[in-house]
């Protein structure tokens, strides 16, 4: 166990040293809130401070988590190939799935901290108090929801991985999750049919238990589902992604695409 | 013009060769759905109307940013991670006309990733495609394929002295989405802001498609020639932009630094 978290630890601390060397560290922890911040601060600045906090601020803060996790991961697993250590990383004595879950790691740490960013900048920007009313409950599902945005990031890092098609990939997972998820309106705008898939998707759960936990609603019966739905689909996730990557590690030895440009 | 055509051809084919049918789908299809379907459920929420036809416009020119930015301002940077910039720069041939040409099948592929857009709304958002003029409708959409090009060359010519284009590009699509008025309306900014509104690509492409679905369309040709004017003008400071940062990139000896 000590050897594994060494091993995490390590892979996190190198990817967040290259990732502050990199000037695309600034847009996606500051320039994307900042301007994804306005943009859906205009959009909600005429409607009741109750739909601005829920949807303004809390859908500014998880888009922000989603782009800094699934943009990061993403090109991560490019660079590295670009780089040629993808192939060398795969290699290594130690397992390729926890060496992963460091860089993702890493860049949830930073994704964390661009959502808090931004979460005070729309309320302060359009003047709009932050009053979470249940703070202890607000904190514990901000907490698990960095975990189930860390597992789903596992899934997609390794699906990339075998992927060369991860560049074109990575840029069509942000709308898939902000239109499903809810998190600049409520999902119930959206057709019968697609919400089926929104609660297959933990980022739902966790966006529904963050605005009920700002409003104080923890003692309701919809706050235990949805808390229940949030830690069943994060389950599902770590262990779809330990399977995903023994398969990965088979295929991307058969195909060889790992080095593939 | 053949060689032109050569270039445009061989330049789209290497952007998309590697690119299955599956992905290619994704691209073309599933991206501009998705982006437009984001938005236009946003503000039917938002703004609680049922027609929400002038925001299915504003989106659907939006989808023509990502061509804009992401590719054509991409072309440089591509040559560079390809090891060829600097044999294309030290080509005797005029880099510009040469970027320019690379740029047409792209650009023709911001037309029709603009016509998709609209396809979508027609098809789930009850957009009245058949109650407004096609002819203007085209008009205005070929008014934004070249507010594009001028837009992807002069951030475009940036690459040769900026290591990491991606910020600088990921922040300029934002601007286009939020300086545009295709998601919320320009009258919303702070007035110290609204300038920007008024120099940024696509803005009067959208406010003249905006007006097909009223009455009053006597500020149409006004606003193309407005949009033309505009993307004229972003060629012009993209070539002078090219000569400078093409000077400085020889000056600094920066162009093959990554």
């Amino acid at each position: 166990m000590k050897t594994i978290f060494r091993i995490v630890y390590s892979s996190m601390k190198i990817q967040m040293k290259q990732t502050f060397a990199r000037e695309m560290f600034r847009y996606i922890v500051i320039i994307f809130p900042l301007f994804t911040g306005l943009l859906m601060g205009f959009v909600y600045m005429d409607k009741s401070t109750a739909d601005f906090v829920s949807y303004a601020m809390v859908g500014t803060a998880t888009m922000t988590m989603w782009s800094s996790i699934a943009f990061s991961s993403a090109s991560d697993v490019q660079r590295e190939r670009f780089m040629g250590a993808l192939a060398q990383i795969f290699n290594t004595p130690e397992k390729f799935y926890y060496i992963m879950l460091g860089k993702v790691l890493g860049n949830t740490l930073l994704g964390a901290v661009s959502m808090v960013i931004s979460f005070i900048f729309v309320g302060a920007v359009f003047k709009v108090p932050i009053n979470i009313v249940n703070v202890p409950a607000f904190l514990a599902v901000f907490f698990i929801s960095v975990v189930s945005y860390m597992m789903i990031a596992m899934m997609l890092s390794g699906v990339l991985a075998v992927s060369r098609q991860a560049r074109t990939l990575m840029n069509s997972m942000d709308y898939i999750i902000f239109l499903l998820t809810g998190s600049a309106f409520p999902i119930t705008v959206l057709p019968i049919y697609l919400r089926f898939f929104s609660y297959a998707l933990s980022p739902t759960y966790a966006i529904k238990l963050l605005r009920l936990a700002i409003t104080g609603s923890v003692n309701t019966s919809a706050f235990h589902l949805y808390f229940v739905g949030l830690i069943m689909t994060t389950v599902l996730y770590f262990v779809a992604s330990l399977g995903l990557y023994r398969i990965i590690e088979l295929r991307a030895r058969v195909n060889a695409t790992l080095e593939v440009i | 013009m053949g060689r032109i055509f050569r270039q445009a051809f061989l330049s789209y084919k290497a952007m998309y060769s590697y690119v299955n049918p599956t992905v290619f789908f994704l691209m073309m299809i599933l991206n501009p759905t998705l982006q437009l379907a984001f938005f236009a459920f946003m503000v039917k929420f938002a703004y609680g109307s049922k027609d929400i036809s002038p925001w299915i416009i504003g989106n659907a020119f939006l989808l023509a940013s990502s061509n804009a930015i992401f590719i054509i301002g991409t072309l440089a940077v591509d040559e560079r991670r390809a090891g060829t910039l600097m044999v294309v720069m030290g080509s005797p041939v005029n880099k510009f006309r040469l970027f320019i040409s690379r740029s047409m099948f792209h650009i023709i592929d911001i037309g029709i990733r603009v016509v998709i857009g609209f396809m979508i709304g027609t098809l789930f958002f009850d957009f009245p495609i058949s109650e407004i003029s096609i002819f203007k409708l085209f008009l205005s959409i070929g008014s934004s394929m070249l507010s594009g090009l001028g837009f992807g060359l002069l951030i475009g010519s940036f690459a040769l002295i900026i290591t990491d284009m991606n910020m600088f590009l990921n922040t300029m699509e934002q601007v286009l989405i939020l300086f545009t008025g295709a998601v919320f309306s320009v009258s919303k900014l702070p007035t110290e802001l609204r300038w920007i509104s008024e120099i940024v690509p696509l803005r009067r492409s959208i406010e003249a498609s905006r007006l097909l679905l009223g009455i009053d369309q006597s500020n149409f040709y006004h606003l193309i020639g407005d949009e033309i004017l505009i993307s004229m003008i972003m060629m012009i400071l993209g070539y002078i932009a090219f000569e400078i940062c093409s000077y400085l990139a020889r000056k600094n000896a920066s162009i093959d630094l990554y």
